[in-house]
Parts: structure tokens; C-alpha cells; sequence
């Protein structure tokens, strides 16, 4: 048990459920601050309410299995934990990729090739990239880029004038890239 | 020749986004002449939005969704479940936990020596919780209102496991719930010895064990939830095994398929 843990049941009053994490690492306050944004992210890439609840809860029990090695220094909670998020939805996109599993009559299924695990990935760390965009931003990005509106169209539906939407595309677009690099430097926490 | 900073971005937008027309384009050129950097801010956007372009789909309103006060609450009954235990990957129970969040203060991580008992290789936390009530069919389904039944394997999805050899004069109903972090059990169990100990086990398909917890026995019928870290679709049979090392009450499940 690490030395944390034990603290947490030192504090712990008899009978009672105990401290739940130490007092650098709140899970009902992670849980509080960036809970919507886990799930969006998480139905985004699973397109299932209930297993992305299952990763959002998997995220906060990775997380506070890995709050001593969150470095303030090297990035926002939020980017940390979002982190963490994406390779809790990874590793369900993968495991729901090897089923069927009947390992008593059928041999075990080869994993998936490297190439598809990679656009797995790519795709959840995209996906991550845009929900943490302002919805300003992402809306311009999903309706211009992903659905393919005009800009003349997206000016008419929302009231914004073309010239402000595509100033919005060149940050937004900015905003992404730049988000996408900070997730790639913490692509590896431990969780 | 200067630019304005917004006649950049829209030029940089342009010739990532493919959309220049004459006139941008000799604008850009002379922008080039004096920002070399120009070229590399477009091929950065250009590489994003190819990447944004070959998504399927978005859908905004998931991210106005706020998860179930459960998953908080699952999630600090794992955690409190590990801080009380030794972390054990790859096969040792995840550890248990009652409906109501309570424990029993049983404390397998204080168990000094090399060698931990059998309980505490097990995961001694255990859960116990009166319930008073009937025990009978589809109860399990009650104890988990708003759970959607599925078949195994379904994620989130209540499977209804059949109880077999369970001890004269007891009744058990189990269902069985998979996650991405494993196998969560939901019990009703009438008819256990008050006191005594009882360990949930999980058996593999090659005859491994995980444990997940145990419960002790009550005079009354007593409901519980209990989490184990094997994925649902590696799971061939739970197990209660009494104190003695007997086996109280066992239910073989059906293999995962697609």
C-alpha cells in the first residue's frame, strides 16, 4: 500500500466510509469539475452512454491511482486527466474490437493490426482535441469541417457574420493543433 | 510591404482550407516575402483540418450530459477498496463494496508478513448489508433500477446468472454487470450462517481464480455488489466459498459472444 493510502485510513473514523483521496487529489472533485467533459468526450468516441460511464469512472479510479506522478508544472489538471480519459476509451475501443470470445472453442483472435489501433487512437486523441474547444470554436470546426455547411450557410443558421465565423475557424483551428501537441507530451501517464 | 494580422489569418485559413482565389493568392506570396514562417503555420493547419475532416460525426449535445452520481460513487468505492488493500494486477480481486458504500473495516493491507492468508490474497473487505425482503426471482433486476438488462458481455447491461448448489435452506440470486475495468456481481443472499465468512470468487475459462471480495453472513437477507478486476468475457464461473473451503453456492455463465 503506498504511504497515501495509508494516510487516507489512518484519517479514516471507525465504521466510516473513508477519506476517499488525499488532500492534493479530490476524485469528487475531479468527478465535479471535469465529469461533463469526460462523458461528452467518451460518448463522442464510444456512441454509448453506459460504457462511457464505465470510462469516465474508470478514468477517476486510474486517476487517483496516478495523482503522485500529475506534475502541475507540466500541464493543466484537465489536460492530465483528459489523458488519462483517452486511454481508458482506447483500451474499451480495443477490447470491444476483440470480441467474440469464446476461447474454449474458437482460437484466440490476432489483435488488431498496428495501423487500425493507430486511427483508434488518432481518432479518440482528435476527438479529445474538440471537446475541449470552446463551443464557439467547435461548433464553426464540427459544422463547417466535419459537416460540411458553407460558411454562408452556418452565417445564416446562427446569425454570425461569415468574416467572424472564419476567424473563429483559424483559432479554433489553432486552438486544436495546439491542444493536440499538449495531449501528445502527456500521452504517457501513468494510468 | 506590411500585412494586417487578420488579412494573415484569413490567407493562412485560405490556403490551408484550399479556397484561394486570385487575388489572395498574390497577397500570400507577398506575405511570404516577408513572414517565412507562413508556409509552415499553413501546412500545420492543413494537416488539422485533414484529420477533422475525416471524422464521422459529432454530437454536441453529449457534451451538455452529466454523468450518473453512480459512476462517482463506484468510483470511491474502488478507490477506497484499493487504499485499504496491497495493489495486485493482473488477477487478484479489485475488491467490494455494499450497496450502500459502508464497509466492514476488515483491513487486508494491515495484514503483515510475506505471505498474506488466503483471505487477504482474496480481498478480506467485506460487505454486508440488510436488506430486509423477500429473496425470489428478478430480484437482483429491483436491487439495480434503471440497469438495462443484455446479454453477457454488454457493457453496463444486467445479465441474470442462475445460482446452482447452493446450500440446503439458502436462496441466492446473482446478476452480473461488465466493464471495461472488469466484472462487477450483484448479490441477494438469504440463508447464510450469521457471521460467517464468505469469498466471491471468479473462475476463468483456464481455471484461474480472482478473487473479488467477501461478505459475511447475516440472519437476515442481505444484498451486496462486489467488483473483480477480470473482464466479463474471461469469466467461466462465479464461486462463494465458505470459510471451510467449500464450495457454498456456484454459477456457471454463459460465454461472451459477439
Amino acid at each position: 500500500m503506498t504511504s497515501a493510502g495509508l494516510a487516507v485510513l489512518e484519517d479514516a473514523a471507525e465504521g466510516e466510509a473513508r477519506p476517499l483521496s488525499g488532500p492534493d487529489f479530490d476524485v469528487a472533485r475531479v468527478f465535479d469539475e471535469h465529469g461533463s467533459l469526460l462523458l461528452g468526450l467518451a460518448v463522442n468516441a464510444l456512441g454509448d452512454r453506459h460504457a462511457a460511464e464505465d470510462c469516465v469512472q474508470e478514468t477517476l479510479v486510474r486517476a487517483w491511482r496516478a495523482r503522485d506522478t500529475y506534475r502541475p508544472e507540466q500541464g493543466s489538471e484537465r489536460t492530465w486527466v483528459v489523458a488519462i480519459a483517452r486511454r481508458v476509451i482506447i483500451d474499451s475501443l480495443r477490447a470491444r474490437a476483440r470480441r467474440p470470445l469464446d476461447v474454449r472453442a474458437e482460437p484466440p483472435e490476432p489483435g488488431p493490426e498496428p495501423g487500425v489501433d493507430t486511427q483508434v487512437a488518432d481518432r479518440v486523441t482528435l476527438l479529445a482535441g474538440l471537446a475541449r474547444l470552446s463551443p464557439e470554436h467547435r461548433e464553426v470546426v464540427v459544422e463547417v469541417q466535419v459537416r460540411g455547411l458553407s460558411y454562408e450557410e452556418l452565417s445564416r443558421r446562427t446569425g454570425v457574420a461569415v468574416g467572424t465565423l472564419r476567424s473563429r475557424m483559424y483559432y479554433a483551428l489553432r486552438a486544436l493543433r495546439a491542444l493536440l501537441t499538449e495531449e501528445a507530451d502527456h500521452d504517457d501517464p501513468r494510468g | 510591404m506590411t500585412t494586417p494580422v487578420g488579412d494573415r489569418d484569413e490567407l493562412v485559413l485560405a490556403a490551408a482550407e484550399g479556397t484561394l482565389d486570385d487575388a489572395q493568392r498574390a497577397r500570400l506570396d507577398a506575405l511570404r516575402a516577408d513572414d517565412p514562417t507562413v508556409d509552415e503555420e499553413i501546412a500545420e493547419l492543413r494537416a488539422t483540418l485533414d484529420a477533422v475532416r475525416r471524422l464521422d460525426g459529432w454530437d454536441e449535445q453529449a457534451m451538455d450530459l452529466t454523468p450518473s452520481p453512480l459512476v462517482l460513487r463506484r468510483a470511491q468505492q474502488q478507490v477506497a477498496t484499493e487504499g485499504r488493500e496491497p495493489l495486485r494486477r493482473g488477477g487478484a480481486g479489485a475488491g467490494a463494496g455494499t450497496t450502500d458504500g459502508r464497509a466492514d473495516g476488515a483491513d487486508a493491507g494491515r495484514h503483515g508478513g510475506a505471505r498474506p492468508g488466503r483471505r487477504a490474497l482474496l480481498g478480506l473487505a467485506a460487505a454486508g448489508l440488510v436488506a430486509p425482503g423477500a429473496v425470489g426471482q428478478d430480484v437482483v433486476r429491483r436491487l439495480r433500477p434503471g440497469t438495462p438488462e443484455g446479454d453477457p458481455g454488454t457493457l453496463g447491461a444486467l445479465e441474470q446468472a442462475a445460482v446452482e448448489g447452493v446450500a440446503p435452506g439458502a436462496e441466492v440470486d446473482l446478476g452480473i454487470i461488465a466493464h471495461t475495468w472488469g466484472t462487477e456481481t450483484v448479490w441477494l443472499v438469504d440463508g447464510a450462517q450469521p457471521g460467517e465468512v464468505y469469498d466471491v470468487v471468479l473462475v476463468d475459462r483456464s481455471g484461474g481464480r480472482t478473487g473479488s471480495g467477501s461478505f459475511l453472513g447475516t440472519r437476515d437477507p442481505l444484498d451486496c455488489e462486489m467488483n473483480a478486476a477480470i473482464l466479463r468475457e474471461d469469466v467461466a464461473e462465479v464461486l462463494v466459498v465458505a470459510a471451510g473451503g467449500q464450495v457454498w453456492a456456484r454459477a456457471p455463465l454463459p460465454p461472451v459472444r459477439a
